[in-house]
């Protein structure tokens, strides 16, 4: 498409607009976790790693982490393997009703987290026999499902059946086909829809607030707490980075591993 | 090239919507004293729960009229 010089001009400072807007106070949070200054000052009187440190002896930001990451791995495990079933059956398989589930398997990301949270919590508090650690994987997975269906859903598509067809042919069964023909060709979709769960997981906090057991905190819990005591505020930066870091990296591998292609819709 | 967008454009907007609709952390940080429904729901959560269900119904009315009405478009099959 050919722009004219102006319109190329102001199509280039309305996106440097808009992802300044977006990045600056993300730099700022992240130059402020190596600041010498506790309050909010500019430009930093110097840099420090003493809030680095603070965080890492920090029992509530350590704890928090490892409860992150180990929910949003138990999510993502769960979400891949329910995701590939799921995907599988939508695409390689025809059967009444089919459109209709396809809807419901994706409706959990288009409803907003309050609603999820809100119906999971009295589920698991008033049927299920209150909140766990598991309630928690849980809430988190009904969400990371669709990551991996849709990520898995479009690669079954543009793969053709034929392999398969082929395998089944030759006298293979439908287990054997399953392990060496359609999984190693999925294998990276997978993966790379797990990244993605597990990003989505490592950084939610609505569904998260309504599906924790009592005690337990996860990072974006922990730094929602401690946001408004002042005190805390470089070691909240400095968890914040870190969350940042978790969620991005996983987001990034996964890109790269679908060549920049497949739907990389977390948030 | 605005008709090709179209159905991409509206899958889209099926996730922004939706997480927009039912925010109250967001409201909470940068929201100054302006409330959402997420805002009501949270609040009287614990203390009034079927008055909090009924306020959470409101934006799942709402996304349910939205994905009936997006689905024409066929945006749905690309979600």
């Amino acid at each position: 498409m050919i722009l004219s010089t102006g319109a190329r001009w102001l199509l280039r400072l309305a996106a440097a607009a808009v992802l300044t807007f977006i990045y600056a106070p993300l730099v700022l949070v992240a130059l402020n976790a190596f600041s010498t200054s506790v309050t909010f000052a500019w430009p930093p009187p110097g840099y420090t790693l003493r809030w680095w440190q603070a965080a890492a002896s920090n029992e509530g930001v350590r704890t928090a982490l490892v409860t992150s990451v180990e929910v949003a791995l138990a999510a993502a495990v769960i979400a891949v393997v329910l995701g590939t079933l799921a995907s599988m059956a939508l695409v390689r398989y025809d059967f009444f009703g089919r459109d209709a589930v396809s809807l419901l398997v994706l409706l959990p990301i288009a409803l907003p987290g309050i609603v999820t949270g809100i119906a999971l919590n009295t589920l698991f508090t008033q049927a299920l026999g209150g909140l766990t650690f598991f309630t928690l994987v849980v809430g988190h997975a009904t969400f990371c499902i669709v990551i991996v269906v849709n990520n898995a859903s479009a690669r079954l598509r543009r793969m053709s059946s034929t392999a398969e067809e082929a395998s089944l042919d030759l006298g293979a069964t439908p287990w054997t086909t399953w392990w060496r023909v359609t999984l190693p060709a999925l294998r990276g979709a997978l993966f790379g829809g797990g990244l993605l769960a597990f990003a989505l997981s490592f950084d939610e906090i609505i569904v998260t607030t309504f599906t924790a057991g009592p005690g337990l905190q996860t990072l974006p819990l922990w730094i929602f707490q401690n946001l408004f005591r002042p005190n805390q505020a470089p070691v909240v930066n400095v968890a914040a980075v870190v969350l940042v870091v978790i969620s991005v990296l996983p987001v990034y591998l996964a890109n790269r591993l679908s060549g920049g292609s497949a739907g990389a819709t977390t948030k | 090239m605005a008709p090709l967008l179209g159905p991409a454009v509206a899958a889209g907007s099926v996730f922004t919507f939706s997480l927009s609709l039912g925010d109250y952390i967001t409201v909470q940080l940068v929201g100054g004293t302006n409330q959402m429904l997420g805002n009501i729901v949270y609040a009287n959560f614990s203390t009034d729960l079927p008055f909090s269900a009924a306020v959470a119904l409101l934006p799942l009315l709402v996304m349910g009229a939205y994905l009936l009405t997006i689905r024409r478009t066929g945006a749905l099959e690309r979600l």
